[in-house]
Order: structure tokens, then sequence, then C-alpha cells
């Protein structure tokens, strides 16, 4: 979530509560105070303005966007975007609706199985991919409940007529939005079976580990954060690298975050990574040159 | 595509009805109204014990849109309903039934959201524990919520004629 998009309407919801008249009676049946429906219309018509008619994932475009984008901001970002547009190629942005980093994580992923099918790799994390049905199962999610849900993940890792379909299955929303929520649930059973693991960083902001599950990892719309990232990289078997667009300070250029998992696939070669652009609250697709 | 969106949603409702109809949760009956349209479903509610809702059975409509589970269902008392959580007409707010993105009531950041892994059980399961524990933080009726915080004795009476009118009686 970015913290703009609901911090200002809500405040302003509390103010007309304390504003509106109380009327006496029962039930006189009349509300001047607007609904629910129309705040989240207008939520909605906001975002909806903001983002534009973006789609949920672009073509691959050049770094120029990104450097328009920081051209007027401090000189520390403007000298890491023109690092990464030294060394990128080019990125994929992605709808900012708090789904952007299972969405660009998903596409990337399924992208690479595309460019490498047939080869060992993409073998094993096919299986890979499979078998997280196995861990959902294990931690008590009913498979046959959320079958529906793993059907279009499993028809977007599968290699597709030429690479334009897979950016299709990607951009049709409610297709689209299934991955999104499959990759959710495999994300909370991780998290789940290595509960003592997960815990230990999540126990100070959250009741429980299930109270985070079931408010911050299940739900649609909200940002994933180092927890949920981790917990994905190991379930899919991905190497996951982030580079950090923030104002710290660094000799490298850019500095990149990167997430391995614990059981990595066991495959000759080199194994690919997805690489992905952090700016604070928003994730999109990276392609290093090279 | 589209096809599929409709099709996941009955699949899943209709499991859903047989589910609730094999093992109903202590009182509750909810259903299609009809068996031609598996997206607009009845529910009864009890009143929970030793509340001003005692006593009381609640009817409601259920409106499942079409990418359900993706989305929650709009779920609407039929009766008259008296509560800080619930709409002059009849909508329930409650955080079950919003995704996180729409949040028109700054509800909890650790509070259980819409999400498939949820149920229609489930989401009459929380309408029981909102009758007996109203969360007067998200006022949906301002008046109830007020009277609910200053004059419990005024709010147990108004609630209480309403359930003997919701019988009939």
């Amino acid at each position: 979530m970015h913290p703009s998009d609901t911090a200002a309407p809500t405040a302003e919801q509390g103010l007309d509560q304390q504003q509106q008249p109380i009327e006496n009676g029962a039930d006189t049946g009349k509300d001047d105070r607007p609904s629910d429906e129309e705040i989240l219309r207008y939520e909605r018509a906001i975002k909806e303005a903001e983002t534009g008619a973006s789609p949920l994932i672009s073509d691959i475009l050049g770094m120029q966007g990104l450097e328009k984008e920081f051209a007027s901001g401090l000189e520390i970002f403007q000298r890491k975007v023109k690092h990464l547009s030294q060394t990128c190629k080019g990125m994929r942005t992605v709808k900012r609706d708090g789904n952007c980093f299972y969405r660009a994580l998903s596409f990337r992923f399924c992208e690479l199985l595309w460019e490498r099918r047939g080869t060992p790799w993409a073998q094993a994390a096919l299986a890979r991919a499979a078998s997280t049905k196995d861990i959902m199962t294990e931690m008590g999610y009913d498979m046959s409940l959320l079958i529906d849900f793993w059907e279009p993940f499993e028809t977007a890792l599968k290699p597709q007529e030429d690479s334009k379909t897979l950016l299709e299955i990607f951009q049709t929303e409610y297709v689209s939005d299934t991955i999104v929520c499959y990759l959710r649930l495999v994300t909370a059973a991780v998290l789940k079976k290595y509960r003592d693991l997960f815990e230990a960083f999540i126990l100070d902001s959250y009741p429980s580990l299930d109270a985070f599950i079931g408010s911050q990892v299940e739900p649609m719309n909200i940002e994933a954060d180092q927890p949920h990232i981790v917990a994905i990289s190991n379930a899919l078997g991905i190497t996951i690298r982030i580079a950090n667009l923030d104002p710290t300070p660094t000799d490298a250029g850019v500095n990149y975050h990167e997430l391995s998992p614990m059981e990595p696939l066991e495959v000759p070669g080199d194994v690919p990574e997805v690489v992905l652009l952090y700016r604070p609250g928003h994730y999109d697709v990276l392609y290093p040159s090279g | 595509m589209n096809r599929r969106i409709g099709s996941t949603a009955l699949k899943r409702l209709m499991t859903e009805y047989k589910e609730l109809t094999t093992n109903p949760p202590e009182g509750i009956t909810a259903g299609p109204i009809t068996e031609d349209d598996f997206f607009t479903w009845e529910a009864l509610i009890p009143g929970p014990d030793d509340t001003p809702y005692e006593g009381g059975v609640f009817s409601a409509t259920l409106t499942f849109p079409k990418d359900y589970p993706l989305s929650p269902p709009v779920m609407k008392f039929t009766c008259p309903m008296f509560h800080p959580n619930v709409y002059a007409d009849g909508t329930v707010c409650i955080s079950i039934l919003h995704p996180p993105g729409d949040d028109p009531n700054m509800y909890e950041h650790a509070s259980e959201r819409w999400s498939p892994v949820q149920s229609v059980e489930k989401i009459l399961l929380s309408v029981v524990s909102m009758l007996a524990e109203p969360n007067d933080e998200s006022g949906a009726n301002v008046e109830a919520s007020k009277m609910w915080r200053e004059d419990r004795k005024k709010f147990d009476e108004v609630v209480r004629a309403n359930t003997l009118r919701a019988l009939g009686l």
C-alpha cells in the first residue's frame, strides 16, 4: 500500500463523522453522511486517476521513464537512476495497486521459463512451482477449493505460443489477479511452515503470525515486505535480486538486495534470477544488460 | 477467459452451500434464494444470547460478485437492524467483508480481511460476533454507535423493540 492512498480520505472520513448531526429516533432511515460505497467509489476514482489506464504490466520500456520520474528529485536519486540506465537495458512497469511485487515476480518467473524452455533449469523450476500445491495442502489449505487459483498460474508457467501470449495472460485482470492471489496463498503457507523462523520478525508488530497472514499476506492489494519475499523465494527456489532506489549514499552505484532460497534448485549450468526495481511502496521488473 | 470468472464462482458457491447444509454452524441457515441463481443468497442469523438481540432471528441477503471468491459478497439485512456496524439500508460493514484497498473506516491494521480462504460460513460467524460485540470505532450507523457508547440502556431498549418487530410480534 502507498500510505498516501488511504491516509487522506480516512482522515476526512473521521471529520465527517464528527460533524454529522445526530438524529433522534431508532430507525429514521436517513443518513446524510456518504455511505461506505460512495467513499469507496470516490477512493477508486482517485486511484484510477493516479494510475490512469496503465496496464497491469507493461511492454519492455527503456529507462527514460525512470529518468524523467526523478528528473527533479534529489541528486542522489538522479545518480542512482543514471547508474541503472547504464547497467540495464530496460524495465517493465507494474500497476501500483499493492499487488505489484507478486505480479512482477510471477510474470518475470514465467518469462524466464519461456526464455529457457527445455533446459534442465526450466524443468526443475516447473516441478518446484507445482510442488507449491503440496505445501498448501500440508499447511491446511483446502486445495479442492483453491485449485482454480493454481490453474491460471500453471497455464502461465508452461511455454506459450509466443512471449506475447504470456504478456496477454498477465494483462487480463481476472487471470492476472488470480495468479497474484495464488502466490499470496503460497507465501502464507510457507510462513506457516517455517513459523518459528518467521515469528521472530513478525511478533514485534502483530499479535500472532496468523493475524499477520490474515491481514497482510492473504488479502489482495497489500504490499509485500521482506518476510513475504523471503517466503516466496523459498517456495519457488528462485533468487530474487532487488535494486533499491532509496536515498542512502553508496559507492556501488545502486545497492542490490539479494534473497536466495534456502533450498535452491539443483541443476547444472547457470541459473537465472528475477531482478526487480524497488522504490518505497513499489516494485517493477528490471532487465540488467549482459 | 471471462467464462471462467463465473464458473469458478459457481463451483465454489455450490461447494460452500453443500457444506453449510451438511454441517450448519449453530442456528444459522444460508443458501441461494432460488436454485436458478446461486449468486443471491438469503441467510437467517440468530441473535446471540445475553445480548438485546437474543431470541431474534434476523434475515439478510448475500450478493456475490462474478469474481467471487477473489472479491467478497455484499451482505444486507432485510429486517430492521439497529447496530453500530450496519447502515440504515441494512448493509453490513465489518472488516472481513472489505478487501484491504477499500478502507473507509480505519480498521485496525491487524484485523482480518477478505481473501479467498474466507467463506460464507466465516462471514456469518463474524456477523454473529458483531451482534454480540459492536465495533464503535467503525460507525456505519453513527446514531447507534453514539447510543451504544453513551446510553446503553436506551440502546438495548431500541434493539429489543426491533427484535420483537423482526419476529412479527
